[in-house]
């Protein structure tokens, strides 16, 4: 996308070029492309008359993502330099820069331009100039393009342009880039300006009417004097605003007569040039430790251009994907143990009264919410607290993963039919997920989340990144699944709040108790999921205990189950048998410890993964990493779990299939697998450095690529026949 | 649960975490940094000794124009024959350009025939966020008594061409010059020029 825009760029450039002969009146270069940018000179009129002046231009076409420096190029950078070569007596001006933008990148901030950039030169011929001839004005011109990396670009660029002996009319290609890039100049004055000292601080004064809730930002003309990442306050004054600006280490009041820029408020942009004054008296730095202070002319009203609006834009935006990303979540692999045990409760809920459906949805809603809250408040402090781990870092403990895998039993033999949950022992599905009530309800919300969700579906890859970035406050990362919560609920919601719905579902019958047995197959198979899982984690040790665990509790669901059934001494006993089999049980779980180094993961599953053992694969490591890309190797990231379920099905439908195998092998692309089944800190930072905070994520590095192309969470052949199709 | 609640207090405080530029003058800000051998590397432990930081990343154009025509060489060399201890540091984030494992860093030293008495991986920022570096290259001297004496460029032409090293002028080993005759820094702080550092 991005390079065939340059090229048409180009292309267009070209055909204006070729076609400027002809035309005989366009004064324009042949466009240069140096890989980042196509750069030309223009004139914005045919020709030039004897001691005329007229504007020249340095026009560029920037590749999309890529920016040059406006003359203060900020933090870093460097502006555009041109080397002129000019015909006796001809003259060129200073360069006049377009508006700059404020371009951040982590602490710092540049100032630069995107697009395409007009720079506008003054060019003033000799009154003396023969008419009649074609002057060639050539710049070398030199210019530092940055994305996340920096690349220096130079051009020699030539003009031809008639010396004409009346004033020659608009140029046919420069006219028009000419009225566009005058839109970017900044207004010539239009505000009184001024700055003084206040406490080896620049405070600049504007004059004007200028709205103090705008967004207002200082682009000093001089580098080194004001620091450009810094937070400029802005006051409101009768007069106008006030600014107050962080000094650099070149800022001396004594030798800064005047502080000379740009103001932008809000699309606006305005050269200044500020004249040195006198402090006047009471003016205080606004949030500064003076609120007693409430002399006239203080501050009255500040807001800070630090932070746009951009980022509260932003975070509806992630909001936005945030509530998509959890209703979509609903039918990823990941949610559909639940599905099963939320159908089993829908089936039954025809017999319920309206109020109880409408109670039943928001209470499954706030068990989602409580369960989203809980683990992304324990994540975040955890992370606070210098851990290196990310979404579904709970998984990660084989521990946790047994206890899921219990839970999840235990609700397979309940659906089977071995024990009840509730008040009534007779009676049809009185189960924990069913007819079981508000617990019920609400123990199934908390299971959706915690079993299900860890797995990042479409749509959540950034949401989740943001949440949990270390640069936004706690309670936003909060808001953030609070709102992937709302969606994972909604279509029980509805289906609730919609009585049309409730109503169509068929009527409770003696089908129920048929349907419950094999809804608990389904929970059977979550449970060699879960198995699977613990056993990457924890070995073959760990197996064996989450196995003995297992029949402990079968035993204990059972002997309840027999309690239920039987009255007087006989309950009782069956009841202490369960209870000594619970303890036995979590006694086999405290033994599990996790025992598998990640790496091993791609092996330990290769055998079983039919043609991904055709496939070698090579465990993630930055720097092997490092080394493929140095090679010019395509590398090809999975970053995996084994209790991403998502990640399986991708594995299982795309990345082992015959035709994905052999694309890898004849491309030569080098299959790396970021294993997160276990905890690991290196896979964490790779992830966050992607903005991510869980998996699955898929990378490509294309050959010499500085950043690596984002795939798709879920994965198609399609999708991986076009990633490689660059190669 | 205190702690719990601690950590989130620490976390909210963290993202205020300013980046200012450290003062010319003051002790420098003190730093624990761990080199491509794995050791630990702490401005403490190097009390009494002068001590120059130099900010870098390997593929950005202005510090490849200094290694390949042998001008950073050459400073290292100079500052370790005048005593120094010359700190090499890559604050490069996982992922971004420049950021390098501690084998490949140490592989660099040797193909660039580079001579620092240590190369740092900062990959968390943290180092470069207390001197405020903000472009690979970006200079710093510390004097025997802990002082931050310079910060700046190495040299005084911000370009990423070859050709300008004749004419510019190297400040960092002017500076080394005046602490060698007892003078003050006659440039103590200059406007660094190159990449930004890839935080």
């Amino acid at each position: 996308m991005r390079s065939s825009n340059l090229f048409i760029a180009a292309f267009l450039a070209i055909l204006a070029a070729v076609m400027a002969p002809q035309a005989r009146a366009q004064a324009v270069s042949q466009p240069v492309e140096t890989g980042n940018a196509v750069s030309q000179l223009i004139a914005e009129r045919g020709g030039i008359a004897p001691g005329e002046t007229i504007r020249i231009g340095l026009y560029q076409e920037l590749r999309e993502g890529w920016h040059v420096y406006w003359m203060n190029p900020g933090d870093s950078g460097l502006p555009l330099e041109i080397d002129w070569t000019l015909p006796e007596g001809f003259e060129t001006g200073e360069i006049d820069y377009p508006l700059p933008h404020r371009i951040p990148l982590g602490p710092l901030v540049n100032f630069g331009h995107e697009g395409t950039p007009l720079f506008m030169i003054d060019l003033t011929a000799p009154s003396g100039a023969a008419t009649g001839q074609t002057v060639t004005l050539t710049a070398d011109a030199t210019w530092l393009i940055c994305a996340d990396i920096c690349i220096p670009e130079s051009a020699t660029l030539s003009l031809s342009l008639p010396v004409v002996a009346e004033p020659a009319g608009p140029d046919a290609l420069g006219a028009p880039l000419f009225e566009q890039g005058d839109t970017h100049m900044p207004e010539q004055g239009g505000f009184d300006a001024a700055w003084y000292d206040l406490d080896g601080k620049p405070v600049l004064e504007l004059s004007g009417d200028i709205d103090p809730q705008a967004e207002i930002f200082f682009f000093p003309a001089a580098i080194s004097v004001v620091e450009p990442a810094a937070e400029q306050k802005v006051a409101a004054t009768d007069e106008g605003v006030r600014l107050f600006l962080q000094p650099a280490f070149d800022y001396d009041p004594a030798s800064l007569d005047v502080l000379d820029g740009v103001v932008t408020i809000d699309e606006r942009g305005i050269e200044i040039a500020a004249t040195q004054t006198e402090a006047p008296a009471g003016v205080t730095v606004p949030g500064a430790d003076t609120g007693a202070s409430t002399d006239a002319g203080s501050g009255t009203s500040e807001s800070s251009s630090a932070t746009p609006p951009a980022e509260s834009r932003n975070l509806w935006a992630i909001l936005g994907l945030a509530f998509l990303g959890g209703i979509i979540l609903n039918v990823m692999p990941c949610v559909f143990p639940v599905i099963f045990i939320k159908a089993a409760s829908l089936a039954h809920s025809a017999q319920e009264s309206r109020a109880t459906i409408v109670r039943h949805g928001f209470i499954y809603t706030a068990g989602i919410l409580v369960a989203f809250l809980a683990i992304a408040g324990l994540l975040l402090a955890l992370r606070a607290g210098g851990e290196q781990i990310g979404w579904g870092f709970h998984l990660q403990s084989p521990v946790t993963v047994a206890v899921f895998a219990i839970v999840i039993f235990l609700v397979g033999l309940n659906l089977a039919g071995l024990f009840e949950i509730g008040t009534s022992v007779q009676g049809v599905g009185t189960g924990l997920a069913s007819k079981g009530g508000n617990s019920g309800a609400f123990f199934t919300g908390l299971l959706a989340v915690a079993v299900a969700a860890p797995c990042i579906g479409p749509f959540l890859g950034v949401p989740v990144g943001f949440a949990l970035s270390a640069q936004q406050p706690a309670f936003v990362g909060l808001l953030v699944f609070a709102v992937m919560g709302l969606g994972l609920a909604l279509p029980y919601l509805l289906i609730s709040l919609i009585p049309g719905i409730a109503k169509a579902l068929p009527k409770p019958g003696a089908w129920m108790e048929v349907f419950k047995q094999v809804l608990s197959f389904a929970m059977f198979a979550t449970l060699i999921w879960l198995i699977w899982t613990l056993t990457l984690q924890a070995g073959s040790e760990g197996l064996v205990l989450l196995l003995i665990a297992l029949l402990l509790t079968g035993f204990a669901a059972w002997a309840f189950g027999l309690s239920q059934r039987s009255r007087g001494a006989g309950g009782v006993f069956a009841r202490v048998l369960a209870l000594a089999a619970i303890g036995g049980c979590v006694y086999a779980l405290s033994g599990i410890t996790p025992q598998l180094r990640t790496a091993d993961y791609a092996q330990a599953s290769a055998p079983g993964e039919g043609d991904l053992s055709k496939l070698p694969t090579v465990a993630y490591s930055e720097a092997t990493l490092e080394e493929l890309r140095e090679a010019g190797t395509p590398v090809f990231i999975d970053f995996t779990a084994a209790w991403c379920v998502t990640c399986q099905v991708n594995k299982q439908t795309v990345l082992t299939r015959q035709q994905v195998v052999s694309q890898f092998h004849e491309k030569g692309v080098v299959y790396m697998v970021a294993d997160w089944t276990v905890q690991d800190p290196e896979i964490t930072r790779a992830l966050e450095a992607q903005g991510r905070s869980g998996v699955p994520l898929y990378l490509f590095y294309a050959p010499g690529a500085p950043e690596p192309q984002v795939l798709p969470q879920v994965l198609s052949f399609d999708i991986m026949r076009e990633t490689f199709s660059v190669l | 649960m205190k702690v719990l609640f601690a950590s989130v207090a620490t976390f909210a405080l963290s993202i205020g975490a300013a980046f200012a530029a450290p003062e010319i003058g003051a002790p420098a800000p003190a730093f624990t940094g761990t080199t491509t051998s794995g050791d630990t590397v702490s401005l403490s432990d190097l009390a009494g000794e002068k001590v120059i930081l130099e900010w870098t990343n390997h593929d950005c154009p202005f510090v490849k124009k200094h290694y390949e025509a042998g001008n950073m060489q050459m400073t290292q060399e100079a500052a370790a024959e005048a005593g120094y201890t010359w700190l090499t540091i890559i604050s490069s984030a996982p992922g971004k350009q420049g950021h390098v494992s501690a084998e490949m860093a140490d592989e660099l030293t040797e193909t660039r025939d580079a001579s620092p008495t240590h190369v740092i991986l900062d990959e968390s920022g943290e180092i470069g966020t207390a001197y405020a570096a903000k472009t690979t290259p970006h200079m710093y001297i510390i004097d025997e008594e802990g002082t931050l004496v310079y910060a700046g460029g190495i040299d005084s032409i911000p370009s990423a061409d070859k050709a300008d090293l004749e004419k510019a002028e190297n400040y960092v080993l002017a500076a080394m010059e005046n602490i060698e005759a007892g003078e003050p820094v006659a440039t103590p702080q200059s406007q660094p020029y190159g990449c930004s550092v890839k935080y």
